[in-house]
């Protein structure tokens, strides 16, 4: 009962701040606020660009962005450190491996090992592809696709991939997305920029790995090369900003000569900006966010019985 | 006459999200509530782009941004909310005690 009226209370408090939203939205024709008329007053003749937001973004509000931009990498940086890559630096591997080098180290293989002990590191095994992706080799029980499984069966996925209709779905979607945030860095008039075709083309590496696994990009995904090209677009960012100062006086200021309005060139060194964003978040996002993805928990479930029959265990030593 | 369309597509798009809503709070398991909330993308969200479409001009920017991301949610959606009831199946969500049907697992007994 009383959910209901909290439930309704919500409802309606909801219904009337969109409705006040609604009405009190502006006509057509009504006044530009002020930020905005600014854009366009702004946009056309110092720029050479339709787009005001893009203006705002890289010209008016220059320094900023600047800013956005080196707190990213400092984000990346500091995650970076907090993902303990120090042990190897050729791929991103997970907590558990890392603590499997140490514990070689400080006590190598001396230890009876009992046949739970036997299933966990069987598991452990079978989900570890990212060291088989980059020996080159098959991982050891683990298929590349689940669609040979029968779906009646309660337990974790062992595949790398997605079933096959995620996979078509994923196929069907990519080109599209890939082609949308070139778009949005391309054109020096297409709404947007750099950061949102950043994350875009995250979102198309994100795809590829949730639906194919690990093993499919984990060519494209090496902490060496990104961390290299994001290195390339922070400094770009500074270089294009630095030379308004040293050219034009200012930071940030335009060096480049304007092409015509509506052209894949127009928007000056609002354009080079973009794209160096775009390097830089692209590559910084990926970073972070396979780092946070090595960092993984092992679902393994602590009872070996329920998860595979097939294998010995369960004599109630915990292992884990 | 498109003035029409217009509200006409927004309205079939309004009744499809209100009556997801209402499902997503009714409904009694995961699976059943999957179903509501993807239908709030197919015939909620879909009929508003189409909407934006129309009062735009199929081929003008606004249309050609909203039909890109129409295709997007059709395609993307139902592969979503299939990995998400598959996902849920594999981690043994149980169904709702009066569900008639359990395929998969009738097909795993036989």
């Amino acid at each position: 009962m009383r959910r209901a009226v909290v439930g309704w209370v919500f409802a309606v408090a909801t219904a009337g701040v969109l409705g006040v939203a609604v009405v009190d939205l502006p006509r057509e024709g009504a006044a530009l606020p002020h930020i905005a008329r600014q854009a366009m007053t702004v946009a056309l003749p110092d720029w050479r660009t339709t787009e005001p937001v893009s203006e705002v973004v890289y010209g008016t509000r220059t320094f900023d962005t600047f800013g956005e931009t080196f707190l990213l990498l400092a984000a990346v940086v500091s995650v970076l450190l907090l993902a303990r890559h120090r042990e190897r630096r050729h791929d991103y591997f997970g907590e558990e491996e890392a603590g499997q080098e140490e514990q070689r180290y400080q006590n190598p293989g001396d230890e009876p090992v009992g046949p739970t002990e036997r299933t966990a590191r069987a598991a452990d095994t079978r989900e570890d592809d990212d060291a088989a992706a980059n020996a080159g080799e098959a991982s050891a029980g683990r298929p590349e696709t689940p669609d040979a499984e029968p779906v009646g069966t309660a337990a974790p996925e062992a595949a790398q991939g997605m079933t096959v209709v995620v996979r078509v779905a994923i196929r069907w979607v990519l080109p599209v997305l890939a082609v949308a945030g070139g778009y949005l860095v391309v054109q020096g008039y297409s709404p947007g920029g750099g950061f949102p075709a950043g994350v875009v083309l995250v979102g198309v590496v994100l795809l590829v790995y949730a639906g194919f696994g690990y093993r499919r990009i984990a060519r494209l995904v090496r902490p060496g090369p990104l961390e290299v090209l994001e290195l390339i677009g922070a400094l770009l960012v500074i270089v294009v900003l630095a030379l308004g100062l040293a050219l034009k006086g200012s930071f940030g200021a335009n060096w480049l000569p304007l092409a015509p309005e509506q052209t894949f060139r127009s928007g000056g060194t609002m354009q080079a900006f973009s794209v160096a964003e775009l390097i830089e978040v692209g590559t910084g996002l990926t970073i972070v966010i396979f780092s946070f993805l090595a960092i993984r928990h092992d679902w393994t479930p602590a009872n070996p019985d329920a998860a595979d029959s097939t294998q010995p265990g369960g004599d109630g030593e915990d292992s884990r | 006459m498109r003035t029409a369309l217009v509200v006409v597509l927004s309205l079939v798009g309004l009744f499809f999200s209100l009556t997801g809503a209402i499902g997503v709070l009714r409904m009694p398991d995961v699976y059943s509530r999957i179903q509501c909330t993807s239908k709030v993308i197919t015939m909620g969200a879909i009929p508003a782009l189409l909407a934006v479409a129309v009062s735009k001009g199929l081929l003008s920017q606004y249309g050609v941004h909203a039909l890109i991301v129409a295709f997007l949610l059709l395609v993307l959606n139902p592969a979503a909310s299939h990995a998400l009831g598959r996902a849920a199946y594999k981690t043994g969500i149980r169904q709702w005690s009066g569900a008639v049907a359990d395929e998969p697992r009738e097909r795993g007994r036989s």
